[in-house]
């Protein structure tokens, strides 16, 4: 099931989405996200194309334009919900992380 | 200097990091992919150089379509923009280069690459090599049946030697492939897990183990029949062999002719299909009709198996007309054994045949390889043996003097009639001769019969 495939979303998959913010093609999303983090995160092409079509399947992302054999897509009210999530799930880890190593700065 | 290579393609499907280290050595040595086919990979002499290659599954192509779909197109133009340009491709399998210095990999993702491959392989290789090793099995399990009933005769005869090697190799090839995949499969979605690329096995070297076996033993095998079997069972080798490479060729070239001529994927499908077919009913048709046009010549009926007169014969031990005989002559034999059966009779076709002529009815055993001699005469002993607790008789050791002959046994009834049947053993032949009811041999005869088959 699409949906259980993306409980915890991978690196790459949160940075496709962070891009799809506003709406944009596959080309664009292999720049950007390697702009985005500074080279930290980089996309294949393959990965990408798979994980768009899933994010279609799972109604994250909705095709907005084609532009001969260029597709571009956005964030659906689902997909700004996941990413809104997952935000939340990695924050509360930094949270727990400087919890934890603020503690022992203190002492 | 060429400027062309073709090698085998004895690469796993799914074995992306041999075929990527393969074409990348190639590559660095002057030779660039240039195609793939079904069997064959096709490369151009370039200038070397150190390029990286990927190998990438795009599960929804099909080896029928005339050229890259829509959606594949896509796909291209998204590796395109990353530097990778696709070399070569076959249907699902596209092989892509990248000149840059370090390009991003296709594929980042281990998971969704191992998705892809095994969507792949469950849409393509996986059922055909399931379909593969059932029939493989179920042609080993009719030659070990074969075997089983009939070693001695089975052994000797070079169709039965040639299939029983080729589906063993098969079977281990198709096994090694389908459970190669399944275990790497296990360790890469695990691998995956940590998010780890799982390297392929390769299994080249077997594959092309597997190949040469397959090459000798099919040489082999030709050579037997081109120098001991009947001309029947030459023609029908040769028109099946024939009509083998014909159907390869004319199924793979159909659909290569439709996809060149652009014809959509399941018009092509469909075309080939029924080429298939046709080719294969084909086939069937012409064995069918030569078996009958030689049933009704008689070259069935008297097919001699062994070239020239048998080395025995009724005018050897006794003064009779040949002319009023018939001579069945049938056997084959193999690097293993080789087994002759010689039959003469008065010929029943003739007008007002005198039945009370003796006949002669002998079984030739050449045992080529000395380790195999005991077990044959063993083999040859119990099988009149078994059949004896059913009809009441059995072999009993009698002097082999008289026959010239290393060892010798008489088949007795039980109540000590005789059956004037003779199992004897000579150098590396074994003879079980029998005289039927009309004649009993004399020591003249029998030393006739040592004489001429004893070697």
């Amino acid at each position: 099931m699409p949906r259980l495939k993306f409980q915890t979303l991978t690196e790459q998959m949160f940075y496709v989405l962070l891009c799809l913010k506003t709406e944009c093609c596959g080309m664009d999303i292999l720049d950007r996200v390697p702009a985005m983090t500074q080279g930290r995160v980089s996309v294949g092409s393959g990965t990408l194309y798979n994980l768009l079509e899933q994010f279609l399947d799972a109604g994250m992302i909705r095709e907005t334009k084609v532009e001969g054999r260029r597709r571009s897509y956005v964030l659906t009210e689902a997909g700004v919900k996941r990413l809104a999530e997952e935000y939340r799930r990695i924050a509360a880890q930094g949270e727990d992380y400087r919890r934890v190593f603020g503690e022992e700065e203190q002492k | 200097m060429r400027d062309v290579k073709r090698e085998l393609f004895l690469f796993s499907m799914y074995d992306r990091t041999g075929l990527q280290k393969h074409f990348e050595k190639l590559a660095a040595e002057g030779w660039m992919l240039e195609d793939i086919g079904n069997y064959f990979i096709r490369y151009r002499r370039s200038e070397p150089r150190r390029i990286h290659f990927c190998v990438s599954y795009y599960y929804k192509a099909s080896a029928f379509d005339p050229y890259p779909t829509e959606e594949e197109q896509e796909f291209r133009d998204l590796c395109a923009h990353t530097g990778w340009e696709v070399a070569a491709s076959n249907g699902k399998l596209l092989v892509f280069y990248n000149e840059r210095e370090d390009p991003t990999p296709i594929d980042t993702d281990p998971a969704m690459e191992v998705d892809a491959i095994h969507k792949t392989m469950m849409r393509s290789t996986i059922p055909a090599y399931a379909v593969s090793l059932l029939t493989t099995l179920l042609g080993l399990w009719l030659s070990v049946g074969q075997l089983v009933n009939d070693p001695i005769g089975f052994l000797s005869r070079p169709s039965g030697l040639f299939s029983l090697l080729c589906w063993s190799f098969l079977i281990l090839l198709l096994g090694v492939e389908l459970g190669g995949y399944f275990l790497w499969r296990r360790r890469a979605v695990k691998a995956a897990e940590q998010g780890v690329f799982y390297p392929t096995p390769n299994h080249f070297p077997l594959q092309a183990v597997g190949l040469s076996v397959f090459a000798i033993a099919l040489v082999g095998y030709l050579t037997d029949v081109l120098l001991q079997s009947n001309p029947l069972m030459k023609l029908i080798t040769f028109v099946m062999l024939g009509w083998t490479v014909l159907l390869l060729l004319g199924v793979n070239g159909t659909r290569v002719l439709l996809k060149r001529k652009g014809v959509s994927r399941s018009v092509n499908r469909t075309a080939t299909l029924a080429v298939d077919v046709a080719l294969a009913f084909g086939l069937l048709a012409v064995i069918v009709f030569f078996t009958i046009r030689a049933a009704g010549s008689g070259l069935l009926n008297d097919s001699i198996y062994l070239s020239g007169d048998p080395p025995l014969s009724v005018a050897d031990l006794a003064d009779v007309d040949m002319d009023v005989y018939r001579t069945w002559t049938t056997g084959d034999e193999t690097v293993l054994l080789g087994q002759y059966e010689i039959h003469q009779h008065v010929d029943w076709n003739r007008d007002d045949p005198d039945l009370s002529l003796p006949s002669l009815e002998y079984t030739l055993t050449e045992v080529k390889l000395p380790f195999l001699y005991d077990w044959c005469r063993d083999r040859l002993y119990h099988e009149d043996d078994k059949r004896g607790e059913e009809f009441g008789y059995r072999y009993e050791v009698i002097d082999p003097a008289p026959w010239g002959a290393a060892e010798a046994w008489e088949r007795v009834y039980d109540d000590g009639g005789r059956t004037n049947r003779f199992l004897l053993c000579y150098d590396s032949r074994i003879v079980v001769i029998d005289f039927g009811s009309k004649w009993i041999p004399t020591p003249e005869q029998r030393a006739i019969v040592g004489e001429k088959l004893g070697k």
